[in-house]
């Protein structure tokens, strides 16, 4: 199976009007758009990683013009419902 | 025993002069200090008494309301001995701690509620059905794969009670700092309290295009790295006038000597962290202290244990603690303040500073510029 990766995107100030630009670049080095968030000039997505390491994907999406920079989508939370403190 | 401040809330010279102190002497309270012209009695009682008294005058048509005498100090001037300085606050039949200890007096007085002001809250969606809410308008969106808007978890409705709800409820204490601002709910949780960058930035850019003014985020990882997308975010969120306040962290143990760190995205230099305190004004145990890294400090501290607010549901109220309900406590202030002083962004963020109190038995890593509080009646 091939490993699965998510990204947010940032693009840089230059490039912001620019962004679906970007976004087909993105594209072309096999970046699966999820997202195009026009106000805050980024873009989420995921790329298939298959045979290549994370970093090699990671610096194939950085080296596209206009990207600012490249960073592994994390999770985020609350406490459960029942608890104290949240 | 706490000394309480009682006032009858009524214009009528007979009820003050005659039915008022009955009713005190008839509950065991002393009239030494009642005064009939004004309404207003100070007595020595316990909580329960106080509760016991109020609803007792409700049932005879004489409501009352009680708060907790407070001892004023000159400005600059701390009490003349050490230890804990401020009394206790705590939830009176009118009015949550959290109110109380913000300052919504004098918000109240002035009819300062937040009108026109957009107020969004990025967290768990919002119980839509309560009865608090059903005659406002609130925008509400979900970015969460499947899931609609509603919240089946309760911490996004309780975080939106604080910032947006009421000054008087029907069914118990005022909880809401900013109850005439827009509600814009974005769900970038899901309902089991957790959620993707995917749909908090998708959150974030959609208060954006919808101009705005605050964005509550009580949501974080006990991570210490700074995460760049919402350094980025952050600051693109200023430049477009909106003010991005999110909760410090809980990951403090303090009474075992851990005083914990600011967690991202709190951490980042262009978001508004908020710490916690409890009734007595001191850092709660949770409450993370500032990160080391520019922009990893705690900015100001609020109302943050056992603070009551809307819960979804038949339950309607439940109180809990949590940096996550320091932080709306801030961004009902921040809309108050905007829509006086139309001051949005930087100029917001500076203002709540400027506000803010310093605490004097708190240091400034765990308080940052101190208690977020609202202006002076007389200076807003």
């Amino acid at each position: 199976m091939m490993a699965h990766q998510e990204w947010i995107i940032t693009v840089d100030d230059e490039h912001v009007e620019y962004i679906d630009d970007v976004v087909l670049s993105l594209e072309s080095v096999g970046f699966h758009t999820s997202g195009v968030l026009r106000s805050l000039g980024q873009v989420t997505g995921a790329t298939d990683s298959g045979q290549d390491a994370e970093d090699a994907v990671s610096q194939a999406l950085a080296a596209v013009e206009g990207v600012a920079s490249v960073d592994a989508a994390r999770r985020w939370g609350v406490g459960p419902p029942d608890s104290t403190v949240q | 025993m706490t000394r309480y401040v009682v006032t009858f809330d009524t214009a009528d010279a007979g009820v003050l002069q005659a039915d008022a102190p009955d009713l005190l002497v008839s509950h065991g309270f002393s009239t030494d200090t009642y005064f009939s012209r004004l309404g207003v009695g100070v007595v020595d009682g316990e909580p329960e008494q106080m509760e016991s008294f109020s609803s007792r005058c409700r049932q005879q048509r004489r409501p009352v309301s009680f708060t907790p005498e407070l001892t004023y100090y000159a400005i600059s001037q701390g009490p003349a001995s050490s230890g804990p300085a401020e009394p206790p606050y705590r939830d009176t039949s009118d009015l949550s701690w959290g109110l109380q200890t913000i300052g919504i007096s004098s918000a109240i007085e002035r009819h300062h509620s937040g009108a026109g002001v957009r107020v969004a809250v990025l967290d768990t969606g919002f119980d839509a059905a309560h009865p608090d809410f059903s005659s406002r308008g609130v925008i509400a969106v979900s970015f969460v794969p499947n899931e609609g808007p509603q919240d089946a978890h309760g911490h996004g409705t309780h975080c939106l009670g604080t910032a947006c709800g009421p000054w008087q409820s029907d069914y118990g204490p005022g909880y809401g700092v900013a109850p005439e601002s827009e509600m814009y709910v974005a769900k970038v949780l899901g309902d089991d309290g957790t959620g993707s960058d995917s749909s908090i930035l998708a959150g974030i850019d959609w208060t954006l295009q919808n101009e705005c003014h605050i964005i509550s985020m009580s949501l974080g990882a006990d991570v210490r790295d700074v995460h760049p997308p919402y350094v980025a975010a952050g600051r693109r969120a200023l430049e477009q006038g909106s003010l991005i306040i999110a909760a410090a962290g809980n990951n403090a143990q303090r009474n075992g000597g851990n005083p914990g760190f600011v967690g991202a995205p709190a951490n980042s230099p262009h978001i508004l962290a908020v710490a916690a305190v409890g009734q007595d004004l001191r850092t709660a145990d949770f409450s993370a202290r500032s990160s080391s890294h520019d922009g990893g400090e705690v900015n100001v501290t609020a109302p943050g244990v056992d603070v009551h607010s809307a819960w979804p549901g038949e339950e309607r109220y439940r109180s809990i603690s949590g940096t996550s309900m320091a932080a709306p406590h801030v961004s009902g202030i921040a809309a108050l303040i905007s829509g006086v002083t139309g001051s949005r962004g930087e100029a917001l963020w500076e203002a709540l500073i400027d506000y803010a109190v310093p605490l004097e038995h708190e240091d400034s890593e765990d308080a940052g510029a101190g208690l977020a509080k609202l202006p002076d009646a007389n200076s807003w």
